[in-house]
């Protein structure tokens, strides 16, 4: 499993995590020219964007230590796109926070070992 | 998620308990700390993280926020590494909370996870036996911070020994007895000075009577000789004593090479220091040379050369015994004890004095004393003039008196002294004023017309009158007298201040011991009244 395939297999399992949790899934990597989010849904009338970050082992440190002030002031920008863009007329919420959800999985790249779910992440 | 373990923060010479609270909330991994933490302190972050994981307890992933309260002064110093690290401890549950409370903690850590020596553990272990506080500290603090008594202290090694001791599985190290520090230079001595009495018994008089003295002379003639072995005429600190001066010292260095100080202190600062280093101050005030000499002897070679700022900072701790610093709206006092005495040679050349002639202007001579200042020499009881020995010091036989017995005599004086002024934590004559001149330094009758007339024929000033007094008094004291008898005054007008520069720089008389008349019967008086009708 490559870098790619990891990255869109960690974020199936928080998808599948947050519906769990009751969050409505609204769109799945949204993109726009400045990048894309991992995963718009809805924790009743607020809008939450969520940053999945997925890893195989901590060598390189933990998944949550992996976003930078670099990454977070992108999600500034991106949550700002969104919040500008046609899809977002479809909702009635002003509400929104940005969630990070770290996947950490086994050596074998499929057991999964812990997700943690970070909400209101970047406040 | 919350703890709050005691530190202290060093202002002066005192440590102010501050408490460092942890709060660990859930959020991306950040680490944070608020409450006006210096330079240091923010780096402590780093430390702080890797001396927890290396010392094999997980950092928590969480968002940390780590505050000192009170928040409105700056913290300085790297002491705050112990308690940041065990109050994160505490609020990530791996010690107790509760526990860690009830100790102040400091010391660095290393990023291994050992805890290294700081300065302030003396302060520190006084803030703490206030409080009613344990105090865990560095192992090489141990033994200093044990003297203060009432207060349990638990000397630690690495971080891991620190959680030990909070959750009570360790009782402390056993500090270990390094050796005995050499406080002063060793194996110095006046039976190794020949000639040179009149130095000598100013250097006994300025010890018995805690008197300020100046010596001048060409080089190589014994000031800076007679100034160090000055200190090894004075007696040892009281129980005291010492402790007051071992806390200044504290302040100042890790406490590794200190112990609880017996002998004075002797300061020799280098004439270009400045202002703030001899007399305290800085951003984050610290105690000068005149606080490292408290109750001892600063000696300031080449007086000449110091700069104008350093030297008028001295009026205010000769006066009073103390520096009062302000710094960011606070006034810090340090105490400022000293005994001092300053060494200048007769011209900035060196040459006056001696054989070869004397190449400086008139105009430089005038710069040269125009920077010894009049009010920094008004307040200086003794004044010699050391001369170059007319003969080889080998031309004298046998040994001259050694320390032991001249330290005898004072002791003796001292103790004559505090008998007079029971209860006063400075009861040597330096310190008398007028009224206690008057009741306490009885001249006899022929004493007092000599002296009102040198006050007189020499023009003294009042405070030199008084100046004279003083000295005489302590001559007596010497002498085991109870009044001032004519001849301690003849004495100590031979020891007042006796050049007026810059019109005549003091003059130079060969052979002898550069003094004008010695106390053989000559009246110092009567050679000044002839001396002016002669002219």
């Amino acid at each position: 499993m490559g870098r790619w395939a990891l990255g869109q297999y960690g974020e199936e399992l928080a998808a599948g995590y947050l519906m769990s949790l009751g969050y409505e899934i609204i769109v799945r990597n949204w993109r726009c020219s400045l990048g894309e989010i991992d995963l718009v849904c809805c924790d009743g009338t607020t809008l939450v964007f969520v940053e999945v970050r997925t890893r195989a082992s901590t060598r390189m440190g933990t998944p949550e230590e992996s976003i930078d002030g670099r990454k977070k002031r992108k999600l500034h920008h991106l949550v700002q796109a969104f919040l500008l863009s046609p899809v977002r007329r479809k909702l009635w919420t002003h509400d929104y926070r940005v969630d990070v959800v770290a996947v950490e999985l086994e050596a074998d790249k499929k057991t999964v070992r812990r997700i943690s779910h970070i909400q209101n992440a970047l406040e | 998620m919350y703890a709050r373990v005691p530190g202290v923060g060093l202002v002066g010479l005192e440590a102010r308990l501050v408490h460092v609270e942890v709060s660990l909330a859930n959020g991306l991994p950040r680490f944070e700390i608020v409450g006006l933490p210096g330079s240091e302190v923010r780096e402590a972050k780093e430390r702080v993280r890797a001396a927890v994981e290396n010392s094999g307890y997980p950092f928590p992933l969480r968002r940390i926020t780590a505050n000192l309260t009170p928040a409105d002064w700056r913290k300085e110093g790297s002491g705050w590494d112990l308690p940041l690290a065990l109050s994160i401890l505490a609020a990530a549950g791996i010690v107790s909370a509760e526990r860690a409370s009830s100790f102040v903690m400091m010391g660095e850590l290393t990023l291994d996870g050992s805890v290294k020596d700081v300065r302030g553990v003396l302060p520190a272990a006084h803030t703490a036996r206030r409080a009613g506080l344990a105090l865990i500290c560095p192992e090489a603090s141990g033994r200093l911070a044990r003297t203060v008594e009432g207060l349990a202290v638990f000397p630690v090694a690495t971080l891991r020994e620190a959680a030990e001791v909070v959750a009570g599985r360790f009782r402390g190290r056993t500090p270990p007895e390094g050796p005995v520090p050499v406080e002063a230079e060793e194996g110095l001595d006046f039976a190794d000075l020949y000639g040179l009495e009149q130095g000598k018994r100013a250097c006994e008089i300025a010890a018995a009577g805690w008197h300020h003295l100046l010596l001048s002379g060409p080089p190589g003639s014994g000031k800076t000789a007679l100034a160090k072995r000055l200190a090894t005429v004075l007696p040892p600190l009281s129980p005291e004593e010492a402790i007051e001066v071992t806390h200044i010292y504290s302040t100042v260095q890790a406490s590794d090479s200190l112990t609880l100080m017996k002998r004075r202190p002797f300061r020799q600062p280098h004439h270009t220091i400045s202002p703030q280093g001899l007399l305290g101050g800085g951003r984050q005030p610290r105690p000068g040379e005149v606080s490292l000499a408290h109750r001892g002897v600063l000696f300031l070679d080449e007086f000449g050369e110091f700069s104008r700022a350093a030297a008028e900072g001295l009026r205010q701790p000769l006066e009073s015994g103390r520096v009062v610093v302000v710094r960011n709206q606070t006034a810090l006092v340090f105490p400022a004890r000293f005994l001092l005495v300053g060494a200048f040679n007769l011209c900035p050349c060196g040459r006056m004095g001696t054989e070869e002639p004397c190449r400086c202007s008139p105009a430089l001579l005038r710069r040269y004393y125009g920077r010894i200042s009049a009010p920094i020499l008004d307040r200086v009881d003794l004044y010699v003039e050391i001369a170059r020995l007319p003969g080889p010091p080998g031309e004298r036989a046998g040994r001259a008196e050694s320390s032991a017995s001249i330290q005898s005599r004072v002791e003796r004086a001292w103790a004559v002294q505090r008998r007079r002024k029971p209860g006063s934590s400075f009861p040597y004559n330096a310190g008398y004023g007028p009224w206690d001149l008057r009741h306490l330094a009885p001249l006899s009758a022929e004493a007092e017309a000599l002296l009102d007339r040198a006050y007189r024929v020499f023009g003294l000033s009042t405070r030199s009158y008084y100046g004279v007094w003083r000295v005489a008094r302590t001559i007596a004291d010497l002498a085991g007298r109870e009044v001032v008898e004519r001849m301690d005054v003849a004495e100590a007008l031979q020891f007042r201040r006796r050049f007026s520069p810059p019109e005549s720089p003091p003059k130079f008389i060969r052979g002898g011991d550069g003094i004008e008349s010695e106390g053989d019967g000559t009246d110092p008086v009567m050679f000044a009244e002839e001396r002016r009708n002669r002219s």
